[in-house]
């Protein structure tokens, strides 16, 4: 139990006192005591009277994890081995944890009753967060003498809220083992291809009617369902749009592990931490988690695709970049994993969707900016990288359609 | 904060205020000529030290508003005889506490706060206790520098009750362990 301490109205009494005693003394006139007598009585009875002791305070929350915007109930117990007139207890909570009641009271505990509070709140962000200390202020006579202490922390980590998605990018790649992917080439599969003269070596089953008809041997082509890998490329050296781009990367790689792919996860910024590519729930479970603890860091360093180990960024399989292209070291990785043979897409997220200003209201130095950003643009488009703008307020589907599409049109051009 | 929280501050402050503010006209009422000109600063320096304090939620000019306004009437009543002076400073003590306790008890709702089933705000009758008791206690010290003077047993007798009355407040205070 933590021993009382003086308050800081003890010294100020002290001093009221004490100038009147010193004024007293000074003047050679005893009246003036009077004067500050009431504070050095309220002093001294402050000083001598006991302090109730601080009760035992102990946390739980119903749920140890969270999805953005869901509910959590923290109940908060107050125990005491004797008689406290009154304990403020404060409640410490994360500012992206809101609470739908205060988180400080003032109460009265008796000894053998415990008292349960309980803390309705609700997720506003995701994150880990650590919730609590509960701090526990007992004062005494006067507010002369008090003590204070605090117990009970929990960790809480809420998960970034995921958009179901049914529009996926196809990976130009595919992998030798099993998936939901049709691969292009003919194989071993369900999906019929088409038919074909058969020649030494190709895959499929004999067309007996068409080899009836023609007179030579026909198969049947299938096309192989076929597993592929994708990487999601977060940048975290932009603060503003994180969010969004957190919770974009999370439904991707539900979306793709729900159909057997592997997926792995670069975050790319101050900090830079990966998973490597895996399929499964537990690598649903893994990239999350890596998400929820995804953070923005400011730093000078010079970062390049260099740092970001091979393994976590595999040269087959499909990189989609989540990025708002602002910081020159991430467009400098981009083109470099794209000079690799890398198949790479960017969604890249932007504010929210404003009537077009004209010529004439837009600052110079805005327009230069407008530029320098569509030739960026371009740029990485004669490279073969798509670029598509993902609106606030807009679903993830629509950026993904325009990529599909993008990539649909550049696979009829030829390009690679 | 709730409207009632705010309320309750705002009430807390304004009957401070208002003490401090009675004392130091009282101290300029009594005030000689040719004192009333710094009497007149001292009070009105102290109250608006109290009063800025507790607009800006800081307790630290809380003190130095005290001083002054018992400053103007520690100089306003120089010039009454020794037994009134010390009643009447024996009161003004009484009231700047209990303006003291009420400015504090102002600043601290600074937050929401919850209050539970069973808790007091706030204890005038402690605050009331010692200013009755520190006003005794001057009451009965004078009362017993006068007996030492040669003030008869009327002195004596307001001394000793004086003194008693002390006793038992701050006993029952401290049994009571009011907050």
């Amino acid at each position: 139990m933590s021993e009382p301490a003086a308050t800081p109205k003890v010294v100020t009494y002290a001093a009221l006192t004490g100038i009147g005693l010193l004024a007293a003394v000074v003047f050679g006139d005893g009246a003036i005591v009077a004067l500050a007598a009431p504070f050095g009585f309220a002093l001294v009875l402050g000083l001598l009277a006991p302090v109730d002791p601080l009760p035992e305070i102990h946390l739980a929350l119903d749920a140890l994890r969270l999805v953005e915007g869901g509910r959590a109930t923290i109940a908060l117990e107050l125990s005491a081995t004797s008689r406290v007139s009154r304990c403020d207890i404060a409640l410490a909570l994360p500012a992206a944890l809101a609470a739908e009641v205060p988180t400080a009271w003032s109460l009265r505990l008796d000894p053998g009753s415990p008292v349960v509070i309980e803390v309705p709140i609700t997720a506003a962000s995701y994150g880990r967060f650590v919730v609590g200390p509960a701090r526990a202020h007992v004062s005494g006579l006067f507010g002369m003498l008090s003590r204070a202490g605090e117990g009970g922390t929990l960790e809480l980590e809420v998960r970034p809220k995921a958009e179901a998605l049914r529009t996926l990018v196809r990976a130009r790649d595919v992998r030798a083992t099993a998936g939901d992917r049709l691969a292009r080439r003919p194989g071993d599969g369900i999906e019929f291809a088409e038919v074909r003269p058969y020649a030494a070596g190709t895959p499929g089953r004999l067309n007996w009617r068409m080899t009836a008809r023609r007179g030579e041997p026909y198969v049947n082509l299938r096309h192989p369902e076929r597993s592929t890998d994708l990487i999601l490329l977060v940048d975290t050296f932009s603060a503003s749009a994180l969010p969004r781009q957190v919770r974009a990367a999370s439904g991707l790689a539900a979306a793709y592990l729900s159909r057997h792919d592997r997926v792995g996860l670069v975050a790319f910024g101050g900090v830079l931490h990966w998973v490597e590519p895996a399929m499964g729930r537990a690598q649903l479970e893994r990239v999350v988690a890596a998400l929820t603890t995804t953070e923005w860091h400011h730093s000078y360093a010079w970062k390049s695709a260099e740092t970001i180990p091979s393994r976590a960024l595999p040269r087959t399989g499909l990189v989609i970049a989540i990025s708002p292209l602002e910081d020159p070291r991430l467009l400098n990785a981009l083109a470099t994993i794209r000079a690799r043979g890398v198949d790479l897409a960017v969604i890249e997220p932007t504010g929210p969707r404003r009537a077009a200003s004209s010529a004439a209201t837009r600052s110079v130095a805005g327009r230069i900016i407008d530029l320098e950003r569509a030739e960026m643009r371009l740029g990485f488009g004669r490279r073969g990288v798509p670029i598509v703008a993902w609106q606030d307020g807009d679903s993830l589907e629509a950026p993904l359609a325009a990529l599909a599409v993008w990539r649909r049109q550049a696979r009829g051009r030829g390009a690679r | 904060m709730s409207s009632s929280e705010r309320r309750f501050r705002a009430l807390a402050a304004g009957l401070s205020l208002a003490g401090a503010s009675a004392v130091a006209a009282f101290g300029l009422t009594q005030a000689s000529a040719q004192l009333a000109a710094p009497v007149a600063l001292a009070g009105v320096g102290g109250a608006v030290t109290l009063a800025a304090a507790l607009a800006g939620k800081r307790k630290r000019p809380l003190a130095m508003g005290l001083v002054l306004v018992g400053t103007a009437v520690v100089v306003g009543t120089l010039h009454e005889t020794a037994s009134t002076r010390a009643g009447v400073l024996a009161i003004a003590g009484a009231v700047l506490f209990c303006s003291a306790e009420l400015a504090d008890l102002s600043l601290a709702y600074g937050r929401q706060v919850e209050y539970r089933r069973g808790v007091r705000r706030f204890n005038p009758a402690g605050i009331l206790g010692v200013a009755v008791a520190s006003g005794a206690a001057s009451y009965g010290a004078a009362s017993t520098r006068g007996l030492v003077a040669g003030g008869g047993p009327a002195a004596l007798a307001g001394g000793t009750v004086a003194a008693v009355l002390v006793v038992i407040l701050a006993r029952t205070l401290l049994r009571g362990r009011v907050t």
